[in-house]
């Protein structure tokens, strides 16, 4: 088998491992999933577009396989796992729709365990109690001074990405904040 | 004062006995205990010196509101000064340490203080260092600034560490006596998300201090049940040692939360403390109230407390405050403090102010065989390092009484603090004789003692009711009300202020303000309480005069011959007690003070050896050394001539990258950029330059039309988001009706820089057959969208910053890495050499490239040599301001080239031009330098920089003058293009 000439690497290659981190403890408090997800693109669309009526803030939306979060009014980030086709775009923001690739803009991870809030907490700034923030939840705000997008897949599984580039300081943060409750990573 | 442990009583544990030192002393408490209460039943009665005569001084309260003790935790790295004892939960091998003292607690030199007290009156700094003048910087100053501050930092970084973080609630109860707690019960039976923050380390407020009876038992088990209930339910967070500091805007409040006791080593992995932003749809501030004192001749001897703490010492901890007690009081509640020590089996004796009390209190004390004098006074004190004895005056005798415990008791002040946070100032309620909160904080209740009624029952009551209420007004459906019966306290007294006699009576006992300094600012016209506060110092300590302003303003009162209504308040600022700055930080401290960025490519330029640099939040490659190399010089020389004479490397992904869609995208950029965008063909890239509104330069970077109506733009890296935030409020606020669609893609691609004659060569090994960089292909200013091998997706644009031959390749972050490995491959041969930001800067000087020391927000695009660029065939951001006649003067500096007449010479950036022969005026000044660097081409040193009519004075020499490193170079004024003037090298 021939290695590639360009070998892709993932936002937290080198910098994250599997294993465990943190106060060692027989059952983590915070389990930590390294996504990488195989696509990722803002979409553009212009005022008023009605394919895209439906798609409030404050919600991610899972449609065709792909995850929606409204970034800004007639602004989307996408994320999924294989690259969508041009009618699923077609069909989902519609024809006037700009789509620009942003794959390996962000570093992504899927946080849960059961001290997921207690973590939560100590960093994200806005409420992800399962009571103001439930499943399919979706915002964009801060997590300390990172700008942060997160969403909640499920009850208490909740999905956090930032900028690659400060892919450093989220880690950092997640050690920091969870080290008490002891920290699983995997893949 | 000689307090000691009573044999029984408190709820401290007793068979939990821990270890701790004082002053290096070794000594015994029980969990449960304070320091201040292990202090007191040890005995320990002096505590501490005041902060400007060195008085000694004992403990005054048992809370937030004691301005005597305190005390140094810890040592080393872990010393923490100004720590109240009162608060401070006992644990074991807790090292406590006066302060403010030399050589030792018990004898302070620095007490001559008191001798000189006459002079150090208030005001003392503004009439004593006056004159003469000279004497400032050498005398005053260093002596004010030695005998400044309470307490000394331990200058070592803290090893400890401290986290910040956010809750949400329907309600937060500020405060868990019996107010909040029954707020909270209901509140949280009927279901609302409610947070309890209670200062203390126990939940209880006054609960813990009194004997009360809730039900028909004692408070204490309708405390204990009260606690396991709302520890029970899921939807309550109980939160002990946590201080509500702040009230802010949109329901937040500041809590700082002491996750482990003071003197505690934290766990690892664990943080000392936590500054929580709670954001609160209501909130009830149940805080209560401190009691206040009474100011009599020698009132600050160790020994002498407020009657609340007396019990306080008494009911929760144990500890008698003393073996024989007089309670000097105008009010019932200083009874009950002589009832309860009485019932102790300390001797007591009340000093009633008033003449005449209620029937049932006499009867009372001679039941509980209290020595009763009314109409009493105390007119003065008497004890070295604590009370021994105290003289009493009636309208018919005096008498002394040997006594080592003094209570003090005159009403009580509501704990309002919180409530003055948005600037509402309390009134004073006059039959209560106290402010009262007049105006609250958005979404704030009140309960209990703040409010002014100060009985156990309406705070219960209370309490129930405003839980209610914010239960209701969140959807809930609260319980009715169920009154509950309770022991009532004691309500009658009057308010007496000050006691004449002979000696120091102290207002503020934290700042030394006395009487005597009322009377010195009312005599001095300091009479408004904002002139007062701040000509006295009263209430300016770390207790922020809790148990020391309304008195001050009362005596104050009493001088003006006005009541206390008329004299007004001052109002609390955030916060309510002192908050450590680790909190504040957080985690926001050393390397991780603020984000870092790192580009794709980052690891492979560590590997290389690189030297690397903060550019904004960026970690950019600022120089690469190679052994044997001693100079960060050296090593930038070789980058250069490495890079003009064969091929270098340069990560740029830390330029912002925005995109620029949409059918009016051209129209957009043109209204943007004061060059002409519109023009540029498909595949072709253009300087472009960008103006404020104000017509200065805002920043320039280059355009590159990858479709009709397809952009993309790079910015300067500090620039970046400054210039996207600018772009969308064009968009939104200009032109919202165009059809214009941005997007920044900095993250999404890795940027390379190419330059030197052989960089076609190089990338043509690189990239293969996937692309043609022959210049008819590839021609300068062109820009390609294609595929390298694997199907990866790649930009090429042949631009340049160095003035060589160019290109920069943009390929996806994922593959950053990658394509810098592989194209270090062929590199190999060819020389390549990477470099940082020291030799891209010499290189951008040597080619008259502007970048950001001139693009300072300062210049225009003429003073930059650029006024060619402003197209007169559009509109755009800033031309009309750019044409003011400032912006348009003659004499406005303009961009040349300097080099020094004697080629090793110094000059410098910032230096300041002045014509020879000249004296350095402000008056001579015509400009000065940008940017400097050393030109391996040019052999010399270089610079760039703004003068006065400067293009057309090339040839002459001025004066670059830095004063502030002692320079003055004679320099000639060249062209500010040192290298290729013709820029043949970029056609390669």
């Amino acid at each position: 088998m021939v290695e590639p000439v360009y070998k892709r690497r993932s936002v937290w290659q080198g910098r994250v491992d599997a294993g465990s981190y943190g106060k060692a403890v027989a059952h983590a408090g915070l389990h930590v999933r390294l996504l990488d997800h195989a696509f990722a693109a803002s979409v553009l669309c212009p005022a008023g577009e009605p394919a895209t009526a439906s798609l409030g803030p404050g919600q991610r939306y899972s449609r065709e396989g792909v995850q929606i979060l409204p970034m800004a009014p007639d602004q989307f980030f996408i994320e999924s796992e294989t690259m969508p086709s041009k009618e699923c775009l077609l069909r989902l923001f519609g024809a006037q729709a700009t789509v620009i690739d942003q794959t390996g803009s962000r570093a992504s991870v899927q946080l849960s365990g059961p001290n997921v809030l207690d973590v939560l907490a100590k960093g994200v700034m806005i409420d992800c109690d399962p009571l103001a923030f439930p499943a399919g939840s979706g915002r964009v705000t801060l997590l300390g001074q990172l700008s942060v997008q997160i969403s909640v897949d499920a009850e208490g599984v909740f999905e956090l990405s930032c900028m690659r580039s400060m892919a450093g300081d989220m880690w950092h943060w997640i050690e920091t904040a969870a080290g008490q409750y002891g920290i699983a990573v995997g893949r | 004062m000689s307090g000691f442990r009573l044999a029984q009583g408190g709820i401290v544990e007793r068979s939990t006995v821990l270890g701790f030192s004082f002053d290096g002393q070794k000594l015994q408490g029980f969990k449960g205990d304070s320091l201040a209460s292990a202090l007191l039943a040890n005995g320990v009665g002096l505590v501490g010196r005041s902060f400007k005569y060195h008085r000694p001084r004992g403990l005054f309260g048992a809370g937030a509101e004691e301005p005597n003790a305190l005390v140094t935790l810890g040592s080393g790295d872990r010393t923490e000064p100004n720590i109240r004892a009162t608060t401070v939960e006992l644990s074991a091998q807790l090292q406590a340490t006066s302060q403010n003292r030399w050589p030792s607690l018990a004898f302070d030199v620095m007490g001559i203080n008191n001798l000189l007290s006459g002079v150090l009156a208030a005001g003392f700094y503004y009439k004593t260092f006056m004159w003469p003048a000279a004497l400032w910087e050498k005398l005053y100053e260093p002596l004010i600034r030695r005998a400044a501050g309470l307490g000394k930092a331990a200058n070592l970084p803290d090893p400890d560490r401290y986290e910040q973080g956010n809750l949400f609630c329907d309600l937060l109860v500020i405060g868990s006596g019996p107010a909040g707690l029954n707020a909270a019960l209901v509140a949280g039976r009927a279901g609302a998300r409610v947070i309890v923050c209670e200062d203390d380390f126990a939940f209880g407020g006054r609960l813990l201090s009194e004997q009360y009876e809730i039900g028909k038992a004692g408070a204490g088990q309708w405390l204990a049940a009260c606690l396991a209930e709302l520890e029970s339910l899921p939807n309550v967070r109980l939160m002990a040692r946590a201080t509500v500091f702040g009230v802010y805007d949109g329901g937040s409040y500041g809590v700082v939360q002491r996750l482990v006791p003071e003197g505690v080593v934290p766990e690892a992995f664990h943080a000392r403390q936590c500054l929580w932003r709670i954001v609160a749809r209501q909130s009830l501030l149940a805080s209560g109230a401190i009691e206040r004192p009474m100011v009599f001749a020698g009132n600050d001897r160790p020994g002498i407390m407020l009657g609340s703490a007396v019990r306080t010492y008494l009911n929760r901890y144990g500890v008698a405050a003393g073996k024989r007690l007089v309670v000097h009081t105008s009010h019932d509640e200083g009874w009950t403090t002589a009832f309860d020590a009485q019932a102790a089996g300390i001797e007591t004796c009340v000093v009633e102010t008033r003449d005449t009390v209620h029937a049932d209190l006499i009867a009372k004390a001679h039941r509980f065989a209290v020595r009763v004098v009314l109409g009493g006074r105390i007119i003065d004190t008497r004890g070295a390092q604590g009370l021994t004895r105290v003289t009493i005056a009636t309208d018919r005798y005096q008498e002394h009484i040997d006594c080592d415990g003094l209570a003090v008791s005159n009403g009580w002040n509501p704990t309002l603090h919180l409530t003055c946070h948005h600037n509402n100032k309390p009134v004073w309620d006059g039959p209560r004789a106290c402010f009262v909160p007049q105006h609250l904080p958005q979404g704030m209740r009140l309960a209990g003692a703040v409010t002014g009624d100060f009985s156990l029952k309406d705070a219960l009551s209370q309490g129930w009711q405003q839980g209610a209420a914010v239960a209701e007004d969140c959807g809930f459906k609260p319980a009715a009300f169920e009154a509950l019966s309770c022991s009532d306290d004691p309500q009658e007294g009057v308010s007496v202020w000050s006691v004449a006699g002979k000696g120091k009576a102290f207002i503020d006992l934290q700042h030394d303000v006395t009487s005597d300094d009322i009377v010195l600012a009312h005599r001095e016209g300091y009479r408004s309480v904002e002139h007062l506060k701040r000509y006295t110092t009263l209430g300016m300590g770390t207790d922020q005069g809790k148990t020391s302003n309304v008195t001050g303003l009362a005596v104050m009162a009493g001088l003006c011959g006005t009541g206390i209504a008329e004299v007004g308040t001052t109002v609390f600022r955030p916060p309510y007690t002192p908050v450590a700055i680790g909190a504040l930080a957080g985690a926001h401290r050393d390397r991780h003070f603020r984000p870092t960025r790192l580009s794709a490519a980052h690891q492979w330029a560590v590997e290389q050896g690189a030297v690397f640099v903060e550019t904004g939040l960026w970690l950019r490659t600022q120089y690469v050394p190679k052994s044997g190399e001693t100079h960060w010089r050296e090593t930038v020389d070789r980058e250069v001539l490495a890079v003009r004479a064969g091929v270098g490397l340069c990560d740029v992904s830390t330029l912002g990258k925005i995109e620029v869609q949409g059918r009016d995208a051209a129209a957009f950029l043109d209204f943007v950029y004061c060059n002409l965008i519109s023009t540029l063909p498909v595949g072709r890239t253009r300087y472009g330059l960008m103006l404020r509104e104000d017509g200065f330069v805002m920043d320039d970077g280059t355009v590159a039309r990858l479709g009709e109506q397809h952009f993309l733009i790079s910015t300067t890296t500090a620039q970046a988001v400054a210039v996207m935030n600018h772009l969308d409020f064009c968009h939104q606020v200009h032109h919202p009706a165009w059809d214009v669609r941005m997007v920044s893609v900095t993250e999404r691609w890795t940027q390379l820089a190419i330059a030197g004659p052989q960089s076609r060569a190089l990338l043509q090994r690189a990239l293969g057959q996937t692309i043609d960089l022959s210049d008819g292909a590839t021609p300068y200013l062109a820009c390609r969208n294609f595929m390298l091998a694997e199907g990866v997706p790649a930009r090429l644009f042949r631009v340049s910053f160095s003035g060589e031959l160019a290109y920069e390749l943009a390929v996806p972050a994922d593959y950053g890495d990658a394509v810098v490995r592989h194209l270090a491959q062929p590199g190999r041969e060819f020389g390549l050499t990477l470099y940082g930001t020291e030799a891209m800067g010499v290189m951008r000087i040597e080619k008259g490239h502007v970048a950001g020391n001139e693009l300072n927000g300062t210049t225009t695009a003429r003073d930059l040599g650029l006024e060619k660029m402003m197209s007169r065939k559009k509109d755009f951001i800033g031309r009309v301001m750019a044409q003011r006649p400032a912006l348009q003067a003659d004499d406005r500096p303009q961009l040349v080239g300097f080099k020094p007449v004697d080629p090793a010479a110094r000059m410098t950036a910032g230096a300041h031009f002045l014509p020879i022969g000249h004296p350095a005026t402000i008056g001579h000044d015509q400009g000065y330098m940008t940017s400097v660097a050393y030109s391996p081409h040019c052999g010399c040193l270089i610079g760039l920089g703004l003068l006065q009519h400067g293009p057309q004075r090339i040839g002459e020499r001025v004066r670059a003058y830095d004063a502030l490193r002692g320079l003055d170079t004679l320099v000639e004024i060249v062209s500010p293009v040192f290298v290729d003037p013709k820029g043949e090298r970029l056609h390669g």
